[in-house]
């Protein structure tokens, strides 16, 4: 684990609420996006996991036998932690075992974890827009690619095309995507609010 | 982007398209917790792919079409501009500067409206003054040519008669040609009671004055107009 993770570790270690708001700030996007596209789930699921995997990080990194070193990066520690809590949630699906605890989740809670979705409603439809903008010859690369999965010597031969010409019809073509989510800044909402929530109620882990 | 992971590009799309080994993919999706270029690029690529399997039905009808091979020289130009948009927008500034020169060209080679137009506004000081006989009474001086507002587009014959028996004034009268600007274009010396002027001016209004001895005697207007071509 790199030195400032380390740093960051042990000051959430000591109980700092402000170490706990910066790992949170720093990792519930990607925390958000693993379990959205790992269990595809609705704003119920979504929620009620959030927590308990935030819950499972600090814990984790709370405990005396918690050894930074062993971890080859903080976002390695995090991204298993994560996993863990998706599998648990399948079998315990699988199994109709109850996962979840009586308690409902907060208002707080809820509103960050439709707020994660609508963000993602917002992108799609910034996204549905430049589709429908986006000359057919670059709609047709994308199609070939992410669609149908071809390689891009496979294209070209399709398309008559040599393969640079290729990769610059795809590049151009994700330029334009680019260009059309950035009208959306991506910000991290569910982990800060839940954070929030947590220092506000005065929750012990 | 700030991501300096090497191959990137393929790295992602073998990532979306589960091209990547169950250990590769858990590196990836590590390394993606740590990089948020890496994680909006993803959200974005799987969005995208999620809409564009809605609409695959549409998009699907579109590409045999679109897929067919074009042929020879078209198939070069269709490419070229294909893959450069830019391109676009470089011919139709290229189009513009163009249409502009050879608009400039034409509008050289015409007499500038508003400078034309410009020529034939009348001198307020010398207008009032135009027709009168100075000295009336003790001049007896008759303008036959130019009549007042007279157009011309060559060559002006100027004339005028003097009473035979005037014995007041002996010496040649001082003819001078202004324009509307008050410009002393054309002077000339005149001994006779006539005078041709055989140099082109410009086309616009002009004041034509006869002098004796420093003291104007008559003012009059004529214009010059374009020769019709």
């Amino acid at each position: 684990m790199r030195d400032e993770q380390q740093r960051l570790v042990q000051r959430i270690q000591t109980g700092e609420a402000e170490a706990e708001q910066e790992l949170f700030r720093q990792y519930a996007q990607p925390v958000l996006w693993k379990i959205t596209r790992s269990l595809k789930t609705d704003a119920q699921n979504l929620k009620d996991i959030a927590a308990e995997v935030y819950l499972a990080i600090l814990q984790g990194l709370r405990k005396e036998s918690f050894a930074p070193e062993k971890w080859d990066s903080l976002e390695a520690f995090i991204w298993g932690v994560t996993q863990n809590k998706i599998r648990d949630w399948f079998k315990a699906k699988k199994r109709e075992h109850k996962y979840f605890h009586d308690d409902p989740p907060s208002e707080e809670i809820a509103t960050a974890s439709e707020e994660y979705l609508l963000e993602n409603e917002e992108l799609g439809r910034l996204l549905r827009k430049a589709l429908r903008a986006l000359a057919p010859k670059y709609k047709e690369v994308l199609e070939l690619r992410y669609l149908q999965e071809l390689p891009v010597h496979e294209m070209g031969a399709q398309l008559g095309l040599p393969g640079p010409r290729v990769s610059e019809r795809i590049h151009y073509a994700l330029k334009c995507m680019r260009a059309a989510c950035e009208k959306m800044r991506l910000s991290p909402s569910i982990f800060g609010l839940l954070a929030l929530f947590y220092l506000r109620e005065g929750m012990s882990l | 982007m700030t991501c300096e992971m090497t191959h990137r590009e393929q790295r992602l799309d073998d990532f979306l398209l589960r091209k990547l080994s169950e250990p590769e993919a858990e590196a990836f999706e590590i390394h993606v917790f740590g990089c948020a270029d890496c994680l909006q690029e993803l959200r974005m690529r799987e969005q995208m792919i999620m809409l564009m399997q809605e609409e695959r039905a549409t998009v699907s009808a579109a590409i045999p079409r679109l897929a067919k091979p074009r042929e020879g020289f078209l198939r070069k130009i269709a490419d070229f501009f294909s893959l450069r948009p830019n391109v676009w927008i470089y011919a139709g500034v290229a189009a513009t500067l163009l249409v502009g020169f050879f608009i400039a060209q034409l509008l050289r080679r015409q007499e500038p409206p508003d400078i034309y137009a410009a020529n034939f506004v009348e001198l307020p000081h010398l207008e009032s003054r135009v027709g009168q006989a100075f000295r009336s009474g003790d001049f007896p001086l008759s303008v036959i040519s130019p009549q007042i507002g007279e157009n011309f587009t060559g060559e002006i014959f100027f004339r005028w008669e003097i009473k035979k028996d005037e014995k007041k004034f002996s010496g040649p009268l001082e003819l001078k040609i202004l324009d509307n600007r008050e410009n002393l274009v054309h002077t000339a010396t005149v001994e006779s009671g006539q005078y041709n002027l055989k140099e082109n001016l410009a086309p616009g209004i002009y004041y034509w004055t006869l002098d004796y001895q420093g003291e104007t005697l008559y003012v009059g207007k004529f214009f010059v107009k374009k020769p019709k071509k």
